[in-house]
């Protein structure tokens, strides 16, 4: 029922987008998608709780056969993240809209709400058809999306590289699920499911990887990740949270969905989901640090934390495979709750560069700075946003992170080399994205909130729009919940992993005895004695987020608590408080600021974001491969001009696609000698095919 | 196979123990001339290029503000004597008394070339030498004025370093003190007052200490710096007979 109300809603929105009037229409448009958008939050949230699997729509269509869509919990979820990052986004869409005359704002509208009704669609799709269909429907929409500005060449040609990279990793994805149908004799998802354990390895692992690559270019995984900063980068800036927020969420849930049953009887599988997303992690960062557009910057950073999250299920998919659920377990909680984390602080920080856009005109980070003092309410966000991507606590980035990276270590119970080398590199490389990410987002803010404004339009920034500011507002709140909460968080993601890697790995995450001592096992009360740790309920008063493994001879202990971090930080700002009160008391003096003696200090001479990060370009130089591209104007023999562009290209641009549009145009221009353009030589060239067919056919009798 | 540890061993220890013995090394210090009760005293003073030298009653009179030691008034038959002590540092005239107990074995200088030749410079950079090495007296050079206890000023103070002194003496926090060094700072000393330079430190900022001296030599600087903390004693600028 939830559902047809929510559906009319959403539908409701574009059409009263039709009535006459510049604001009220669009006001009311607002009110009756964001009751549909919260609708579907209880939905999302009703769905985690409900059953496993319940039955929505079940369709037998002719020839195409069987179009079902069923209500599962991990897809409630997705469902939840989705409507809750298109709840918050919506403000700030509609407000955009007003600027479009009747007719284009009701596109635009339609176009949005088509994108979030393909998305509800495919995480409940349960059959190839359904899945293909809303897979390509969302696809559409995003297309949509991504062009609806075409005053420029940009938003259409970064459209259209999407649109042909997506519509090549479905094939690779379909290519995958038409072959797993095939071998199982069924469509639907669960019956193919069920069939995966007398199928071959050599299949599964084929099938594994095309639905993994196919369907994960969606996620930006490598090496179809171009597309993403393109399109991201261009969109318009009230579409890009929910592009960056909502919409990579589906290429995630796409191939855990295939892929999950899979792994679990094919290791090899997992490794490379965990080695590819620590490879994109990086990769992602990389870029993301060379970046000087605050949107594409964001959409870089988009990659990496698809990167972690897709690592976070690979690592939990091989744990799972070598017979260790509890840990599979535990790196799947991590990569799910990476995701939820994105969809949270990436809408956040996306709102935060879209407002930036309107209250300065431009999201180029060369041209901002010391935003702090003109918008300090959305810079406040804003930096919010940035402690929780870069994994500070007490934000949920912190969280998911320190799952993973914690995880990740104990491969020592898996006693297979190649594992533990594979995973002791993919530790290592999301060690290093964590650090550079770091650097990354204290580049992004210090360069846009902090310092001398750059530019006039920096310095005469306007007030930052409410239908911006307030969502913000909502989503840091979540982000510092998300983070606070992790014990309350785990056990309902605990439940939803418990399918993919067969074991719920709450009781060892968050285990009940904290808060009753006398519930301690014994042997882990021993061993916990052993090692001078005392447990209790005034110990931990919260119920405390434990990563332990009793299986080995030592036992391992990694111990988080969100009351005590709560605590510890309420104790250091306190102490801080105090130091800076006895500071104030006692004398003290104020002063010019020391710029080493210059007549002014003129904002081209402060550091910039490429200052900044100067040295990751020349640690990585080697792997940016910078080159410079020189524009000459010319007159006659004489050079007018001469401008000189550092020019870093992306290295699956450079690794991947170059090579294959470069083969392509090769056999392109070897085909095209063949074209003289005389009727003749065509004619020549049909009696030869005539007779080689004649000879085919005459030796075939013969 | 490099040999310096051994030849390093070998040669010993080569820092002076000055302020605590007296420095006995010849050319430490290009040394200055004497007020001398000189009967051809008109004469004498005509040698000084920069006008260091007046005549009065009972002979010559040095001011050693102006003495550049160009050694013209060494020689000849009208020659002054000349001395060699490092003692040079003056007082400026303000009435601060000297940093206190706590800054004795740490004082922080901020170091400022306020259009100077290079000479002054050159003299200060051999504080940090292994032979003056002024870390034993507990005193370093800091880059930010922000760190810095003292500022050391020298040159002629150009038009384009005024905002610059300025600023860096406004940056120190209390208390503070400045000490121009070389004449340059004092008067302007060669280059005097004139379109490009203001000719004084003191017409910019509170000078404490003047170190004299064109350069003064880098002992006369350690002088001057440990005066800052009442470590050693300021004498007279102006040299009576």
């Amino acid at each position: 029922m939830l559902y047809v109300l929510a559906y009319l809603l959403f539908a409701s929105g574009p059409l009263l987008a039709l009535l006459p009037g510049r604001r009220i229409p669009l006001i009311f448009a607002w009110i009756t998608m964001t009751a549909g958008c919260v609708l579907m939050i209880v939905q999302g949230a009703l769905a985690v709780g409900g059953p496993v699997e319940q039955s929505l729509i079940r369709w037998a269509l002719p020839i195409i056969g069987t179009f079902d869509f069923v209500q599962t919990p991990l897809g409630g979820l997705l469902i939840l993240i989705t409507a809750v990052v298109f709840a918050t986004a919506l403000p700030f869409v509609t407000r955009d809209a007003t600027v479009f005359s009747t007719g284009r704002r009701t596109l635009f509208l339609a176009i949005v709400m088509l994108t979030l009704v393909s998305m509800i669609g495919f995480f409940s799709a349960s059959t190839i058809v359904s899945f293909i269909f809303s897979w390509e429907l969302a696809a559409l929409a995003i297309w949509g999306l991504i062009t609806f500005e075409t005053r420029h060449s940009k938003p259409v040609a970064a459209g259209l590289l999407t649109m042909a990279l997506s519509e090549l990793g479905s094939l690779v994805g379909l290519a995958s699920l038409l072959l797993l149908a095939g071998a199982a004799g069924t469509t639907q998802l669960n019956g193919i499911a069920a069939a995966i354990p007398h199928l071959s390895p050599m299949l599964l692992l084929i099938t594994g990887l095309l639905a993994f690559f196919g369907f994960g270019m969606k996620a930006g995984i490598v090496p179809l990740n171009v597309w993403l900063p393109a399109a991201h980068g261009t969109a318009p800036r009230s579409i890009s949270p929910i592009l960056s927020g909502a919409t990579l969420n589906l290429g995630l849930y796409a191939f855990l969905r295939i892929d999950a049953p899979i792994a679990l009887h094919q290791p090899d599988l997992g490794l490379v989901i965990l080695a590819s997303g620590a490879l994109t992690a990086l990769i992602g960062i990389l870029y993301a640090l060379v970046e000087r557009d605050m949107k594409r910057l964001l959409a870089q950073s988009s990659v990496e934390n698809m990167g972690i999250a897709t690592a976070g299920i690979g690592a939990g998919l091989t744990f799972a495979a070598y017979g260790h659920p509890l840990l599979g377990g535990i790196s799947m909680v991590a990569g799910l709750y990476h995701m939820i984390n994105h969809s949270t602080f990436k809408t956040l920080l996306f709102l935060g560069a879209g407002g930036i856009e309107v209250a300065t005109g431009t999201h180029n980070l060369d041209q901002l700075g010391g935003l702090m003092r003109r918008l300090p309410v959305l810079g406040g966000f804003f930096l919010a946003g940035a402690f929780a991507i870069a994994a500070l606590p007490p934000f949920n980035g912190f969280v998911s992170e320190w799952l993973l990276l914690e995880s990740l270590l104990r491969v020592v119970e898996i006693p297979v080399v190649p594992v533990r080398i594979a995973f002791a590199i993919s530790g290592a490389v999301l060690a290093l994205t964590s650090g550079l990410a770091l650097t990354c987002f204290i580049m992004l803010s210090g360069s846009a909130l902090m310092g001398l404004p750059r530019t006039a339009q920096a310095a005469g920034a306007r007030r930052a729009p409410h239908s911006v500011v307030i969502p913000m507002g909502i989503l840091t709140l979540l982000s510092l919940l998300l983070g606070l909460a992790a014990t309350v968080i785990i056990p309902v993601l605990g439940r939803l992993a418990a399918p993919l890697v067969g074991a719920d790995p709450t009781a060892t995450l968050v285990p009940a005895f904290f808060h009753n001592t006398s519930r301690i096992p014994r042997a882990v009360q021993q061993a916990l004695d052993a090692i001078g740790a005392h447990v209790g309920a005034v110990f931990m008063p919260v119920r405390s987020l434990i990563v332990m493994h009793l299986d080995s001879t030592a036992p391992v202990v990694y111990a988080m608590s969100a009351a005590l971090t709560g605590v510890v930080l309420a104790l250091m700002l306190g102490g801080v408080w105090l130091v800076a009160r006895g500071l104030r008391r006692r004398r003290s003096s104020r002063n010019i600021l020391w710029d080493a003696g210059l007549a002014r200090l003129r904002p081209e001479m402060t550091y910039t974001a490429t200052t900044f990060v100067a040295p990751v370009r020349v640690i990585f130089a080697g792997f940016f491969h910078p080159h410079i591209e020189v524009e000459e104007e010319r007159q006659g023999a004489f050079v007018l001009t001469r401008s000189y562009r550092g020019v870093i290209a992306n290295i699956s641009d450079r690794a991947v696609l170059s090579p294959i549009i470069g083969g392509a145009m090769a056999i392109a221009t070897l085909l095209a000698r063949m074209h003289k353009g005389r009727m003749n030589t065509y004619a020549g060239y049909i009696l030869l095919a005539m007779v080689l067919l004649l000879v085919i056919v005459a030796a075939g009798r013969g | 196979m490099s040999f310096w540890p051994y030849f390093g061993l070998k040669r010993g220890i080569k820092t002076t123990s000055w302020p605590s013995a007296k420095e006995q090394s010849p050319g430490i210090t290009p040394g200055r001339p004497r007020s001398a009760s000189n009967a051809s005293s008109n004469a004498t003073t005509q040698l000084c290029p920069t006008g260091a030298l007046h005549p009065v009653e009972t002979g010559v009179s040095v001011d050693l503000t102006h003495c550049i030691h160009c050694q013209r008034c060494r020689q000849g038959p009208h020659a002054l004597p000349w001395e060699d002590d490092v003692a040079w540092t003056v007082n400026a005239g303000t009435a601060l008394s000297p940093l206190g107990y706590r800054f004795r074995r740490s004082l922080h200088v901020r170091y400022i070339d306020a259009g100077a030749c290079g000479a002054c410079i050159n003299e200060a950079r051999l504080l940090d030498a292994p032979v003056y090495n002024l870390h034993r007296l507990g005193i370093f050079i800091t880059a930010s004025p922000r760190d810095a206890d003292v500022l050391l000023v020298a040159g002629p103070i150009t038009n384009a370093m005024c905002t610059a002194v300025r600023k860096a003496y406004s940056a120190m926090p209390h208390p503070k003190r400045v000490v121009g060094m070389g004449v340059c700072a004092i008067n302007g000393g060669i280059f005097g007052e004139n379109f490009a330079c203001v000719g004084g430190l003191q017409k910019i900022v509170p000078v404490d200490l003047w170190i004299p001296g064109c350069p003064p030599p880098p002992l006369a600087i350690l002088h001057g710096l440990l005066a800052v903390v009442g470590r050693t004693q300021c004498t007279t600028a102006e040299e009576l007979p």
